[in-house]
């Protein structure tokens, strides 16, 4: 074991006193990230655009007179309001001041059906918020028509949750202010209605005649009379870890992770290939003419290759850092607090991307050969893992890079599951760098 | 005496892809006593890489065994390998590290360590002289620097058997010089068995207690210096320029007539390049040359000359004695080097 861990520290102490070689491993994916995020973060901003991109969700079941979630969606997505036959809610559909039409200058909304979606593409940069109507929106917004029921009915609060991204901080705002000025019709005619009614309910003799009137003749009431008022109100969202970072951090995050894990592979298959380099040399006879095993040989010169990628991939991670706090003017640690899931995905990452390293070089024929195909599966994966900027749909998962990246992004955002990255990586690691190491230690035959 | 190598019908066969074998080696069988510097002689392609690799494990091999200090390297392969010190021809030392630091990295392959590593790495630096260079790259050193340093590297488990791959290829004569002191030190003040290999005649002739000569694969000879000549019966030979003689026949039968003289060889330089530009037009040659094989050369040196200064003016004379040049070319019909 000694002798592996002596090997192994030479690969170490080898790259560390390569200026040229640390120069590509950390200042080329470091400055590249910087580069991108500057030009797409703009310096710690939030991303430009024209007409703010939003999600709209209508989930409204309807209740009462119609489904008034689908009267704000349509508000939202400058849709003509769908006309009722009895428009009994003349209160509220009188006073509505928004102008439909104009939101459409403003806003780039879309109907989605999932929340779930929607929450999605806001977290991915889609949107700049989602609009999220609930289920119980017109039922407990618009409460029975029957005024007999009034007494009876219940009155609870209700919820539009607006779902924004930090990285478009200034955008999620104008879409909360918009969802308010679409919502306020509904609060201010529910004021009145309740200040009228409090005057009918203070004589009895009002209230007599109140329930004695024809059923109609209450209908305008009917739809927004509700005791509790600014029963409608908007759900600011607690904003995540990842929200609440600007876009560079964002951009540092997702961009910085995937060239990290890019640049690594190249560590990866070129500490491997210095075998070839040492069997040229003779170092790698004088090794095995020594009481040394080629096994301890090849398990030292792994093993360094191993180190060396984990401690590029770690200081990457905490460069990006101080990059972001540098740029923030606080402390900013971009990759969560989960200590141990971040060790695990690191030790995961490194692992596969020195599996790849072994794979591709064990396949190869000659240093040449190894040099040609690392570079073709480096850019292969690196094409399909979103290391160049934009991912491949399902295809992506079939890159490390995507696991790995997106590992670290949800370890960004405070979301720990991250089971499946380590999965995939893990087994992807051992599988190819048992096969690649049997197939290299075939190959350094002296 | 006790024998420090013993190799036993040691051979190796390779295989091509198309099945055809290749005997690299053929059954080889010598031994080193030791505190004896043997050195294996042979051009390239020979088997003489091949059988040195076999015996300090670097391959296996296909039949036979070698035994090191009593240790099988087939069986026995760790305290066979803890007995040897491998100096390779290439300068097989890691660039980037200073010359302490690739003392330290190997003598760690021999399982050496702390206080017992450090003075065997200073022992060594003494030694190879290396003490004002120790903590410098060895990328920053000259050639014959890191010669020195290869052969420390090799020296540093205190090795009873020393394999040598020709050290002193591309170093200056200075630092050739060393290095052969070195390899005399090597046996003489630590009795150290050095298996040496060179392309170099006068080194082999220098150095070698012992010679063996491989060829084909098989050891074809294998001895003392003077025993190979006496082998092969080699006599001196006395080199004689000469301005053409008018009379040839005179000179050779007046040489051929003397009791001593074995054999008389006589050549003419008959076409000399004229123009000197490398045309067709020559002009008669002027110089002969004459070679008289004898038992003594010098016994004969100066009866030859009476006889040849009364008929034609000698440019030169040379006394050669036979050598491993003339053994390998007797043994093998080409010379070392082909």
């Amino acid at each position: 074991m000694e002798k592996i861990l002596t090997i192994a520290w030479k690969e170490l102490y080898t790259v560390s006193t390569d200026r040229v070689l640390l120069l590509f491993m950390l200042g080329t994916p470091l400055a590249i990230s910087v580069i991108i995020g500057l030009a797409f973060g703009s310096g710690g901003g939030e991303l430009t655009m024209g007409a703010i991109s939003v999600a709209v969700v209508n989930l409204d079941q309807g209740g009462g007179e119609g489904n008034l979630g689908e009267t704000v969606a349509s508000i939202l997505l400058s849709e003509p309001i769908a006309s009722r036959e009895e428009p009994t809610c003349q209160l509220l559909s009188e006073s509505a001041p928004v102008e439909t039409r104009a939101l459409s200058n403003v806003l780039n909304a879309k109907r989605v059906d999932d929340p779930k979606l929607a929450r999605a593409g806001v977290d991915e940069g889609i949107y700049a918020a989602a609009v999220i109507i609930p289920a119980d929106f017109s039922r407990k917004v618009n409460p029975p028509r029957n005024p007999s029921l009034l007494e009876q009915a219940q009155l609870e609060q209700t919820q539009i949750e607006v779902y924004g991204s930090g990285a478009a901080a200034t955008s999620a705002t104008i879409v909360r202010s918009i969802a308010e000025t679409v919502i306020q019709p509904f609060v201010t005619a529910n004021a009145a209605i309740r200040g009228t009614a409090q005057t009918v309910f203070a004589n009895p003799l009002n209230a007599i005649k109140f329930f004695n009137a024809d059923e109609s003749a209450l209908a305008g009431f009917a739809c927004a009379y509700n005791p509790n008022l600014g029963n409608i109100s908007l759900e600011r969202q607690a904003l995540d870890d990842v929200q609440a970072k600007s876009a560079f951090e964002q951009i540092l995050v997702r961009f910085g992770s995937a060239q990290a894990v890019f640049f690594s592979l190249f560590t990866a298959w070129t500490g491997v290939l210095s075998v070839y380099r040492d069997r040229n040399t003779g170092v790698l006879q004088r090794l095995l003419s020594s009481p040394t095993s080629r096994r301890s040989i090849l398990a030292g010169k792994l093993l360094g290759v191993q180190w060396v990628i984990v401690l590029q991939i770690l200081l990457l991670l905490v460069f990006l850092s101080i990059i972001a706090s540098i740029s923030s003017g606080s402390f900013t640690f971009l990759w969560g607090n989960n200590w141990l899931a971040l060790v695990l995905l690191l030790l995961s990452v490194s692992l596969a991307v020195s599996g790849v390293g072994v794979f591709v070089v064990g396949l190869a024929r000659t240093p040449e050969q190894a040099t040609l195909l690392g570079t073709m599966v480096n850019m292969g994966l690196a094409l399909l893992g979103g290391a160049f900027g934009f991912r491949l749909g399902e295809f992506s998962k079939l890159s490390l890079l995507f696991w790995g990246v997106d590992g670290f992004e949800s370890l960004s955002r405070g979301d720990a599951a991250i089971g499946l990255n380590l999965l995939v990586l893990l087994t992807q690691g051992l599988i190819l760098f048992s096969v690649g190491s049997w197939l290299f230690s075939r190959r350094i035959q002296v | 005496m006790d024998a420090m190598v013993e190799v036993k019908g040691l051979g190796k066969t390779f295989v091509r892809k198309d099945g055809t074998p290749i005997h690299a080696v053929k059954a080889v069988s010598f031994s080193i006593d030791r505190g004896e510097i043997f050195s294996l002689l042979g051009p390239n392609g020979a088997g003489k890489t091949t059988t040195i690799s076999m015996i300090s494990g670097l391959i296996e091999p296909s039949e036979g065994d070698a035994i090191i200090g009593g240790y099988s390297i087939r069986q026995q392969p760790r305290q066979a390998k803890q007995l040897i010190g491998v100096v390779p021809q290439e300068i097989a030392l890691h660039p980037e590290l200073t010359a302490r630091q690739n003392l330290w990295f190997f003598g760690r392959m021999y399982s050496l360590r702390g206080k017992e590593l450090k003075m065997r790495m200073d022992e060594v630096i003494e030694f190879m002289d290396l003490e004002e260079r120790q903590n410098d790259r060895i990328d920053t050193f000259s050639g014959g620097m890191k010669r020195r340093v290869n052969i420390g590297v090799g020296l540093l488990n205190r090795p009873q058997l020393v394999y040598m791959d020709e050290p002193t290829a591309g170093v200056d004569p200075q630092n050739r010089r060393r290095i052969l002191d070195t390899v005399f030190r090597l046996r003489d003040e630590y009795q150290m068995t050095v298996l040496y290999t060179t392309h170099l005649m006068e080194e082999a002739e220098e150095l070698s207690d012992r010679i063996g000569i491989i060829d084909y694969g098989e050891i074809i000879a294998l001895g003392t210096q003077a025993e190979l000549t006496e082998r092969i019966g080699a006599e001196d030979r006395l080199v004689i320029e000469v301005q053409r003689p008018s009379d040839e026949q005179s000179l050779l039968e007046a040489l051929r007539a003397h009791p001593l003289a074995s054999k008389i060889e006589y050549q003419v330089n008959n076409l000399k390049d004229g123009d000197g530009g490398g045309g067709n037009r020559f002009t008669p040659a002027e110089e002969a040359v004459l070679t008289v094989h004898c038992q003594n050369g010098r016994k004969l040196l100066m009866e030859v000359l009476n006889i040849i200064e009364q008929r034609v003016e000698i440019s030169s004379i040379e006394v050669r004695q036979p050598d491993l040049e003339a053994v390998f070319l007797n043994l093998t019909g080409r010379a070392l080097r082909d």
